[in-house]
């Protein structure tokens, strides 16, 4: 049986629940602004998608306090509670990029200038693995490990977490993805020069980069036993998912999108679900001229006449969370039956051929693909399902 | 369903190779070599297992590696010899899934990244830098110059990350997701990893760096090992006997679990065992275990 998602979190620039993302993306208005919690001294002031107004003990690192966050709210969703977690199998996959690194940059500055610092800043970040800081945190007592897949980690994230459910290796699964905003990375994909100094464009004939976020979602995953000896229900289920790697280039995808297609039509294969059954396509949509282009043309091409948008137009690039903030996304528009619009978007592409979503649009069908590429040449794809 | 090694692939302290790795398991131990730490006090020569990843110019032509930093080049040459202890070549991989697991991930290149800006500023951030500090970069790499076009996927989750690409593993193969999978665990012994280990344990305990890599398929026919289980998580007993580690062959610390992976499947053949169980706890992030027979 395919794993049921019995619960949903996510916070991001959009809004601090899940719900409140929701009416974020229904209202189309968006909040991309110069960083404030980070400051850097690039000539542009690059907008960035913060999470406004979150704190967090100083012993987490921020990544590791949004996941909490997004759990907390997810938990509550499903109806779990520490009965249930004491009784229970519950396993932990969780994405992310600044989770993992060496970020703490006064500890490096001062070891580079040669100066003997203290370990503990180092230490604060090795012991803020996220998957570990949830289980800790939470008391789980099944298998939990970190995805770092660049962008597609939440989405391989809940991939891997669902095959924990289906082969039987869990109860339950808490898989998404989380991240900060980070220094490092921003400076880093500004060096790449593929950061839009304008609030990001999607799929736009006009766009010029991404606009870095931050937040995290967690889904989460239960069987069908654990669903009915608790009580629980299914909000939607996981019916397929699959990966390929372009094995083409670091940073850039494959020019024809071959992974791409590869990870979509396996993933509708494992769900059992054909290209016209599905109801929309929650895409990566960046906004850098590479992946829409490429993006934007293999789902012209492999499921035409599906109406597609890009969130990150309301939420930034949130690198390791955005595969799990899409996936909460894309269940929320299924049962609502709605999509938003891809805020930015404006002037089609002639050299993609298709079109975003431009607005909120009513949708129907019982079936819903979300897609990630990533640095690496990483393609991921997740089709979510109505619960029955 | 059992899942079965075919390569076995390692360059660490002890040399390169599988045969390395025995002719060192056997004679019980190697010479470390050292690493020089910056410290507030000069330079302190850590003894240090390293690796030599020359061997790779046999299997990747030096062109290729202009943009491969030192993490990298060891999860290729590993992977190389993985595929080369497998009977296969590098090149037109397809349908191969690449695992790779590290706790710890490139930290050179991510100190090299953060050294670009706080040299030149922000605006001077190391493109090349960035990129290769990336966790997933070293198995980009591996995709790109092996022709692996699978599923690929990087785990870090301290000295459980070995334990959670076996774990992926065997479970892509059961799912029917890749043809074979070639899974391995890297880590580096950075400047910055040989600081906090000399703050952490001064120089009585040996650290080591390197990697290891294994060809995982579905077919027993010429295996080395079986791989019966890996658990994460809660681990329940077993009746198997644990199998040990040689800190004198590779040294102490997070690449020493791939290398014990890569020890024990080897000593199933050489000693006869019936089986071999390994433990591996990470404090506050759980512990896990790997069967093989």
């Amino acid at each position: 049986m395919k794993a049921a998602v019995s619960g949903l979190g996510c916070l991001c620039a959009a809004g601090g629940t899940l719900p409140d993302c929701m009416e974020g993306l229904r209202s189309g208005l968006r909040h991309p602004v110069p960083p404030v919690r980070i400051h850097t001294s690039h000539a542009v002031p690059y907008p960035v998608f913060e999470v406004p107004d979150f704190g967090h003990p100083p012993e987490l690192l921020r990544t590791s306090a949004l996941l909490l966050a997004a759990a907390r709210e997810a938990l509550g969703d499903a109806g779990i509670n520490e009965s249930i977690i004491s009784i229970c199998r519950i396993g932990v996959c969780v994405g992310t990029t600044v989770g993992c690194a060496l970020s703490d940059e006064p500890f490096c500055k001062a070891f580079r200038n040669g100066e003997d610092p203290d370990l503990a800043p180092l230490e604060r970040v090795f012991r803020n693995n996220p998957a570990a800081v949830l289980a800790r945190t939470f008391g789980l007592k099944g298998p939990c490990q970190v995805v770092v897949n660049a962008c597609s980690s939440g989405t391989d994230a809940i991939g891997l977490g669902a095959s924990w459910i289906e082969a039987g290796l869990c109860d339950i699964v808490l898989a998404g993805g989380t991240d900060e905003l980070s220094r490092i990375t921003l400076n880093g994909f500004i060096a790449l020069k593929i950061v839009d100094p304008e609030p990001c464009r999607p799929f736009d004939r006009d766009r010029k980069g991404l606009n870095l976020g931050e937040g995290a979602a967690v889904l989460v995953l239960e069987s069908e036993e654990s669903l009915r000896r608790r009580g629980g229900r299914a909000r939607a289920r996981v019916l397929g998912y699959s990966a390929a790697c372009d094995a083409h280039h670091q940073t850039a995808p494959h020019p024809e999108g071959a992974g791409l297609r590869r990870a979509i039509q396996d993933a509708l294969g494992r769900a059992g679900v054909a290209g016209a059954e599905l109801a929309f396509v929650n895409a990566h949509g960046t906004g850098t001229p590479d992946n829409d282009r490429v993006e934007g043309r293999v789902l012209a091409d492999l499921l035409p006449g599906v109406p597609y948008f890009s969130t990150k137009g309301h939420t930034g690039h949130t690198l390791g969370a955005a595969g799990a903030v899409e996936a909460a996304f894309t269940v929320a528009s299924l049962e609502a039956g709605w999509i938003p619009g891809s805020a930015g978007f404006a002037m089609p592409d002639p050299e993609i051929g298709s079109s975003p979503s431009e607005a909120v649009q009513a949708v129907k069908g019982r079936a819903a693909l979300s897609t990630s590429l990533a640095f690496g040449g990483n393609n991921a794809a997740l089709v979510f399902g109505a619960p029955s | 369903m059992s899942v079965w090694i075919h390569g076995i692939g390692v360059v660490g302290g002890f040399g390169c190779g599988r045969v390395a790795l025995e002719v060192a398991l056997a004679a019980g131990a190697v010479a470390p070599r050292s690493l020089a730490v910056p410290t507030g006090q000069g330079m302190v020569e850590l003894p240090a297992y390293r690796a030599d990843t020359a061997p790779l110019d046999n299997y990747v032509p030096k062109r290729a590696l202009r943009r491969v930093d030192g993490f990298a080049r060891m999860a290729l040459l590993g992977a190389c010899l993985a595929l080369e202890d497998g009977g296969q070549t590098p090149g037109g991989l397809q349908g191969t899934g690449l695992i790779l697991a590290s706790g710890q991930g490139a930290t050179g290149s991510t100190l090299g990244l953060l050294d670009s800006f706080f040299e030149s500023g922000d605006a001077c951030a190391s493109p090349i830098h960035f990129a290769n500090s990336l966790h997933n970069a070293a198995a980009a790499h591996l995709a790109i110059l092996l022709g692996a076009d699978g599923p690929c996927v990087t785990l870090s989750q301290g000295r459980l990350s070995v334990l959670a690409a076996l774990f992926t593993a065997k479970l892509w193969l059961e799912e029917g997701r890749a043809t074979q999978v070639l899974v391995g665990c890297v880590e580096e012994l950075s400047e910055v990893m040989g600081y906090a280990w000399l703050k952490n344990h001064g120089t009585s305990l040996v650290p080591g760096e390197g990697a290891a890599f294994f060809l995982l398929t579905r077919a027993p026919e010429g295996a080395r090992a079986e791989l019966c289980q890996v658990e994460l998580g809660l681990v329940e007993e077993s009746t198997l006997p644990t199998g040990g580690s040689f800190p004198q062959v590779y040294g102490h610390g997070p690449a020493a679990i791939g290398f014990d992976v890569a020890a024990a499947s080897i000593l199933l053949g050489t000693q006869g065992h019936g089986g071999i169980r390994l433990l591996v706890e990470e404090p506050g992030e759980g512990c896990g275990s790997v069967s093989f027979r």
